[in-house]
């Protein structure tokens, strides 16, 4: 299944086995989940929420700009 | 093993086709039995909304009641930055004294001048301070240095040092001018563990030992230091991104783009621990506090005052002064009189 990433506002999409959570997800995009917060829609979802095809899934930095 | 329990995942799963229950991997919901948002891993607890921006402002009150970091009548300057550190930080000072006749804010933001960058952020920092209704003043490296980061560093390499350097002298000379009491910063849990790292790494333990943690070290106030306390010491920065988004707190996440050297390593290196070992940051703030009397037993320069701007330095000259040649020798007063007609403060507003 196709999701898209959205990070600071740039969209990517991402194809995933049926099933996958936002884990998954962060794990193909090679980013650390302590890093990000994710976010459906304006929803905050957990790491562990399960994805379904077509969900775009905003990733929230953390690293605080000085 | 590995395959029996996979077994047992496989089994457990749907059949194809069937729509996947919204929970089967997640977590417990909160202990109010709401849906969670939010793990505290080291804990082992879920939280929800409600229930994480509670226990993250029970956390903060915590900390700023132990260390009696803020007390009767005080006036504290907030370094407020844009970030979402510093925002949260003032929202939340706000929100638990706002109704306390004898305590005052006022926010103080430093404009280094970083082209693209800081503009961002003091628009986040002007908005906070309209919404909260809180005195805002903003300082700029140009006129209270006399150049700005960005012209500073045509002829300099370590630019968070100078950038650094310059950023405390001046939040510290406006939170003084303001006549503030106290001076509280935005430093999170994984700042403080950075830096205790950093002054390891860097063998700089005596520094590590004045690192201004708490109002306690603030022994050092008089002398024209203004105390600095830290009362999100505690707290780790994804927390406090959550808190602000969740309470829709305006903060910019743009990053400054001159940020290089260890820190940057550092703090990759940290969240790579973080992911594996759920609580390591703690441990390397505990830990520091447990070495810290050690550390105060030893030898240090007492402070004076700079010779070239009067402003509390352990040298003869200080850090300021030397970075920054450039910048006006004045106050030589310090800290009995000042003159407020430099114009380096600008009011901003005055809405309290
Ligand atoms: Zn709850
Ligand atoms: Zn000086």
């Amino acid at each position: 299944m196709r999701v898209h990433a959205i990070r600071q506002g740039k969209q990517e999409a991402v194809d995933l086995p049926k099933g996958s959570t936002v884990k998954d997800l962060l794990g193909k995009l090679g980013v650390n989940p302590e890093t990000v917060l994710t976010a459906r829609g304006e929803r905050i979802i957990l790491e562990t929420a399960p994805l379904q095809a077509g969900d775009r899934i905003e990733l929230i930095r953390v690293i605080s700009g000085g | 093993m590995a395959s029996k329990r996979s077994a047992i995942r496989r089994a457990a799963r749907p059949p194809a086709g069937a729509a996947v229950p919204r929970n089967q991997d997640a977590p417990s919901p909160c202990a109010c039995g709401k849906p969670a948002i939010y793990v505290r891993r080291h804990e082992g607890r879920a939280y929800c909304r409600s229930c994480f921006c509670e226990s993250l402002e029970a956390k903060v009150r915590k900390t700023i009641l132990k260390h009696r970091l803020v007390e009767k009548g005080d006036r504290i300057a907030v370094g407020l930055s844009g970030g979402k550190d510093s925002s949260s930080l003032l929202f939340l000072l706000h929100r638990f004294f706002a109704k306390r006749p004898d305590i005052s804010l006022v926010a103080i933001s430093v404009d280094e001048g970083i082209a693209g960058y800081r503009s961002q952020t003091l628009e986040k920092a002007k908005a906070l301070c309209r919404q909260l209704g809180v005195e805002h003043q903003i300082v700029s490296f140009r006129q209270g240095l006399g150049k700005t980061l960005d012209h500073r560093l045509r002829d300099a390499k370590d630019s968070c040092t100078y950038c650094g350097v310059g950023r405390r002298y001046l939040l510290n000379q406006a939170a003084r001018e303001a006549k503030a009491s106290k001076l509280a910063v935005g430093h999170n849990l994984d700042d403080e563990a950075q830096s205790v790292l950093m002054n390891f790494f860097r063998g700089d333990l005596l520094r590590a030992g004045r690192m201004g943690t708490l109002a306690a070290d603030a022994a050092q106030g008089g002398q024209g230091f203004v105390p600095r306390i830290k009362p999100l010491r505690f707290i780790p920065e994804r927390e406090l991104t959550l808190y602000a988004v969740l309470k829709g707190i305006p903060y910019s996440d743009a990053e400054c783009h001159y940020i290089r050297g260890l820190r940057p390593l550092v703090r990759d290196f940290l969240y790579d621990l973080e992911n594996r070992y759920p609580g390591t940051r703690y441990a390397v703030v505990e830990s520091f506090d447990k070495l810290k009397p050690a550390l105060r037993a030893l030898p240090r320069q007492p402070l004076r005052a700079c010779s070239r701007c009067g402003e509390p330095s352990s040298q003869e000259v200080c850090k300021a002064c030397e970075l920054w040649p450039g910048k006006r020798a004045r106050n030589r007063t310090v800290p009995a009189r000042r003159s407020r007609d430099s114009g380096q403060v600008k009011k901003q507003q005055r809405t309290r």
